[in-house]
C-alpha cells in the first residue's frame, strides 16, 4: 500500500480542512475537559478517603498491672505480626494527659475520680491490605487473646459506615468515569463522522479510480488520532488552569487539603488520558469510516 | 473484450433497470449506448466498473466474470479501466496535477515518473499550461478534459463514458468527441453513453440503443449501417 501517499494526503487535507479540524478539535477538547475534570475530583476525593484510612487504627487495651517485662513480649508479638504497620505505646499517664487535655475547662470531673482509671494501651496501626473490615476483625479476635490483653477496640459501627461509604464512592466513580468516557468516544466518533461526511465526494472519486477502502482508511484514522490528541493536550492544559485559579481563590482551605494529598493529575494519569484519547480516536474513526463506506 | 450473457438489474424487486442484455464489445471497437433518458446507459456503465452488481445473468470483462466479484477486488477492476462522468467528479480543492496524478499514486508509481507521465497525458489533452489550476477556475470544456486525462494516465484498455459531453456547449462537444476518437484509433475500447443523436451523426459508430431496459437495437447485429435506436 502507498503509505508515503497516504501520509501526504492527511498532511495535505489537514491544511486543507483547517476550519473543521479546529471545529472538530474545539468539541472533543470539550468532552476530555469534562472527563479530566471529572478524573481530578475523582482521583483527590480517593486521596482524602486514603488519608483517613490511613488514620484507622485498633486501640489494644493492656490489664492492669502488666508488668513492663510481659508488655515487652507482648509488643514483640503484635510487631511480628505480618499486618502490622506501626505500633505506639500509650501508658495509663500519657492517656490520662490526653484526656485531660481533650476536655480542656472541664478538666475538673477529672479530679472526682481520684487515682487514674485508664489503662496502658498500644495503638497499632495495619497495613494498607488489612484495613478492611474482615481484616480488621481478624486481626483483633487473634490479638484479644494474647496473654496480657484486656480488650481490642477498633471503633467496628464507625468503621463499617466508612468503609462501606468508600466503596460506593469507587463505585460511582467507575460508573460516572466509564458514561463520561462512552460519552466523549460517541462525540469523537460523531465529529470524525462530520469530516468523513464533508469529504464523501472525494471518497466517492478516489474509489471510482480504484482506491482500496483500505488506503482511503489511512489519512482519516491518522486525521482522528491527531485531533484527538490535540484535543486532549489543550483539555489537560485548560484544566490545569482552572486548577491554577481554582487553587489561587481558595488558598486558604486548600493549604489544610494539602495535607490530605491533594493534587493535580500526576504526569502518568494526564498520559493515560493523551494515550485513552487517542484510543477514542482510531476507534471513532475507523468505526464512522466503515459506516460510511456502506453507504 | 467485454461480454453480456441476459444481463439483469432490478431495484426493489419491481423496477426494472436492466432486462436480458447479450452484448460483445471486441478488443479496440468504439460503441454508443444511447437511449432516453431512464433507459439504462448509467446502470450498464456502472455494472461494468462494479459500482452496481447483475441481479442475474454474467459480465465477462477481458475473459474475467464480474458478475459476483468480490468487493475487495473492485478496485483492481477499476485500476484497468478509465471511467469519465457528465459531470467530471474531480476533487475541487485539488490542482489539475493533483487530479490527474493521484491515479498513479495509488498505484505506487515513483514520484518522478508520475511528473512525466501526468505531464505527457495533459499534453494530450492540451491542458499542460493549466497545471497548477484548481478545477473551478477552468471551463466546463477544461474539466472534462481534465476528467479524460485522469481516465487515460493508466493507460486503460477500456475507456468508459456516461455523458461526458452532456453539460458541454457544441463547440466544446466537438472538440472533447476529437479527443475520444484520437483514443480509440490508438486502440482503446471506448463505450460512450449519450442521448445526443447528432453527435453519433457526426462520428458514426456502432451503436446500442436501450428503451426502459431493453436493448431494442444493436447497429452491428442489425442488417447494415447503423439504426439510431427510432422506434
Amino acid at each position: 500500500m502507498q503509505l508515503g501517499f497516504a501520509f501526504r494526503l492527511y498532511l495535505q487535507n489537514l491544511r486543507a480542512n483547517r476550519n473543521l479540524n479546529l471545529l472538530s478539535i474545539g468539541i472533543i477538547a470539550f468532552a476530555f475537559l469534562i472527563l479530566g475534570l471529572f478524573l481530578l475530583v475523582a482521583k483527590n476525593l480517593d486521596q482524602v478517603a486514603e488519608k483517613w484510612g490511613e488514620q484507622i487504627q485498633l486501640v489494644v487495651f493492656l490489664k492492669a498491672d502488666l508488668p513492663d517485662k510481659d508488655r515487652d513480649q507482648l509488643e514483640k508479638k503484635i510487631r511480628a505480626r505480618p499486618e502490622v504497620k506501626a505500633v505506639a505505646f500509650i501508658s495509663s499517664e500519657r492517656a490520662y494527659d490526653r484526656l485531660k487535655r481533650m476536655l480542656q475547662d472541664r478538666a475538673s470531673v477529672l479530679a472526682g475520680l481520684g487515682k487514674n482509671p485508664l489503662p496502658a494501651s498500644f495503638e497499632v496501626q495495619l497495613d494498607k491490605k488489612y484495613r478492611n473490615l474482615p481484616g480488621i476483625q481478624a486481626f483483633a479476635g487473634k490479638v484479644g487473646k494474647l496473654e496480657g490483653v484486656e480488650e481490642v477496640f477498633f471503633g467496628q459501627k464507625w468503621l463499617k459506615n466508612f468503609l462501606a461509604l468508600v466503596r460506593i464512592f469507587r463505585v460511582l466513580i467507575f460508573a460516572i468515569g466509564g458514561l463520561i468516557f462512552l460519552a466523549s468516544g460517541f462525540i469523537i466518533y460523531n465529529t470524525v463522522k462530520l469530516t468523513v461526511y464533508s469529504r464523501r465526494e472525494e471518497i466517492g472519486i478516489m474509489k471510482l479510480v480504484g482506491a482500496t477502502d483500505a488506503f482511503l482508511r489511512i489519512p482519516f484514522l491518522l486525521e482522528g488520532v491527531t485531533q484527538a490528541i490535540a484535543a486532549s493536550i489543550i483539555s489537560i492544559f485548560l484544566l490545569w488552569l482552572s486548577w491554577a485559579l481554582f487553587r489561587n481563590f481558595f488558598a486558604v482551605p486548600f493549604q489544610l487539603f494539602s495535607q490530605a494529598g491533594i493534587g493535580f493529575l500526576s504526569p502518568g494519569q494526564m498520559l493515560m488520558l493523551v494515550g485513552s484519547a487517542a484510543l477514542l480516536g482510531i476507534l471513532g474513526s475507523m468505526v464512522s469510516f466503515q459506516e460510511f463506506l456502506k453507504v | 473484450m467485454i461480454e453480456l450473457y441476459h444481463v439483469a438489474k432490478t431495484y426493489q424487486r419491481d423496477i426494472t433497470a436492466l432486462s436480458e442484455i447479450n452484448v460483445k464489445i471486441k478488443k479496440g471497437e468504439f460503441v454508443y449506448i444511447t437511449g432516453p433518458s431512464g433507459a439504462g446507459k448509467t446502470t450498464l456503465l456502472k455494472l461494468l466498473f462494479a459500482a452496481e452488481r447483475p441481479s442475474s445473468g454474467q459480465i465477462l470483462i477481458g475473459g474475467k466474470n464480474i458478475s459476483k466479484i468480490r468487493p475487495r477486488e473492485i478496485p483492481y477492476l477499476r485500476r484497468q479501466l478509465g471511467v469519465v462522468f457528465q459531470d467530471f467528479k474531480l476533487i475541487n480543492n485539488w490542482t489539475v496535477f493533483q487530479n490527474v496524478s493521484f491515479v498513479l499514486e495509488i498505484l505506487g508509481f515513483p514520484r518522478k515518473d508520475i511528473r512525466r507521465r501526468v505531464l505527457h497525458t495533459l499534453k494530450r489533452v492540451q491542458l499542460h499550461q493549466r497545471i497548477e489550476s484548481f478545477p473551478q477556475r477552468l471551463s466546463g470544456g477544461e474539466q472534462q478534459r481534465v476528467a479524460i486525462a485522469r481516465a487515460l494516465i493508466n493507460e486503460p484498455k477500456i475507456l468508459l463514458a456516461d455523458e461526458p459531453t452532456g453539460n458541454l456547449d457544441p463547440d466544446i462537444t466537438q472538440e472533447i468527441m476529437r479527443f475520444f476518437v484520437e483514443i480509440n484509433d490508438r486502440g482503446t475500447t471506448i463505450l460512450f453513453a449519450t442521448h445526443d443523436r447528432a453527435l453519433i451523426s457526426s462520428y458514426p459508430k456502432r451503436v446500442i440503443a436501450l428503451n426502459r431496459g431493453a436493448l431494442i437495437t444493436d447497429s452491428e447485429e442489425s442488417s447494415g449501417g447503423f439504426d439510431l435506436g427510432r422506434k
